[in-house]
């Protein structure tokens, strides 16, 4: 299982299942466009009351931190303004398909949710733009872990194997049975759903910092995030190390240690208050 | 420490088992003390009892003693000895490990 492009058409068939919802992606096209009122975007994700509701709940869930209860779609894009409706959009649809990560690697959930949280504190600490979608970034770094164990079950089963013996990262471990690491395999899913390179980087790179890549400012929290979130032992990424630090991605943040003892005890005091509720 | 049905929960007890689902997937951590936030949406997810305490001190989130505790985030660090930003990072995590 060394070939990589047969990998690729694996994980490309795998990803015909997973799809985020048509309406995810008419949305998500109907913001970008810019041409189209935030009236009709209401109306669009108003027509499917379902995702609205998700919405909603995840607007005045603890994940954000919004100040005042939210309880309209429209009321959101007058607060928030589309283009953090359209995260949140996405992000409740990502949502339903990692939630399911558990099922194969116990504590990924609890792993990307804390990166994902810790990504939206440090996007605020150095003013990034779209903080939320930064955190959106976090929640999806580690996808192809989970595209791994649903393709390649025997090998991932080999991946697992290898961790515990060596006591190594599941990343060195991937590379060692399947070839290819789930930062690659994370950004083939992504590109596939058609999102844009300010999400897809972030993940394909996460793990392989260069700071002059697009979107290198976004890597590089996503990056130090995921340290952060194994530092602090908040769920299970697949192994029991930590990545090294980058430094070049250390340096593009300009943040300082207190800074990064504060995002973390933010992050204890969120898990305590039902982050995971 | 007893395991009461969640209608009968008040605000301020501090959970001392984690709330998990079915599958043994963590929700709240133990130490996490109720509100009434907290206690609709456990309601709301179909939470039916949970186990809590009444003194936080002793509903700490880890009831393993401080040392294996620390020597856990020591292995955790494996390979970073080297390293002042990880060595640095280390310290935070061991200093706030104390706040449970
Ligand atoms: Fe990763």
């Amino acid at each position: 299982m060394r070939d990589r492009a047969v990998v690729r058409a694996r994980v490309e068939g795998i990803t015909k299942i997973l799809t985020i919802p048509t309406i995810v992606g008419r949305i998500t096209t109907m913001v970008s466009s810019g041409t189209v009122s935030a009236g009709e975007i209401a109306d669009e994700i108003g027509k499917d009351q379902i995702l609205a509701a998700k919405v909603l709940k995840l607007v005045n869930s603890g994940f954000y931190g919004f100040r005042q209860p939210i309880s309209t779609i429209t009321h959101a894009m007058v607060l928030l303004g589309n283009d953090v409706v359209k995260t949140l959009v996405l992000t409740s649809s990502v949502l339903d398909i990692v939630s399911a990560m558990n099922e194969h690697i116990k504590g990924l959930w609890e792993h990307s949710i804390g990166t994902a949280r810790l990504a939206g504190t440090l996007a605020q600490k150095t003013e990034a733009k779209n903080p939320e979608e930064i955190a959106l970034c976090g929640l999806l770094h580690d996808i192809g872990k989970v595209i791994i164990a649903q393709t390649f079950p025997e090998e991932h089963a080999e991946i697992r194997r290898t961790v515990s013996a060596r006591n190594c990262l599941q990343i060195e471990a991937e590379q060692a049975v399947l070839g290819v690491t789930h930062p690659e395999v994370g950004m083939w899913l992504l590109k596939k759903w058609s999102l844009p390179a300010s999400l897809v980087n972030p993940v394909a790179y996460h793990s392989n910092f260069h700071p002059r890549r697009d979107f290198a400012d976004r890597t590089a929290i996503v990056h130090v995030a995921d340290i952060l979130c194994r530092a602090k032992g908040v769920g299970y990424a697949g192994d029991h190390r930590i990545p090294a630090l980058n430094r070049d991605a250390w340096a593009m943040l300009r943040l300082d240690m207190d800074d990064i003892a504060e995002a973390m005890a933010n992050l204890e005091d969120e898990i305590r208050s039902g982050l995971f509720a | 420490m007893p395991r009461i049905l969640l209608s009968k929960a008040q605000p301020g007890q501090v959970l001392t088992r984690p709330v998990t689902t079915s599958a043994g997937v963590v929700m709240v951590q133990a130490g996490s003390p109720l509100t009434p936030a907290l206690i609709e949406r456990l309601t709301n997810f179909g939470v039916d009892t949970v186990v809590v305490g009444d003194d936080a001190a002793q509903a700490a989130g880890d009831t393993r003693p401080m040392e294996e505790r620390v020597r856990e985030v020591e292995a955790r660090f494996l390979g970073h000895d080297q390293d002042d930003w990880m060595m640095t990072l280390k310290q935070i995590v061991i200093a706030q490990l104390a706040r449970d």
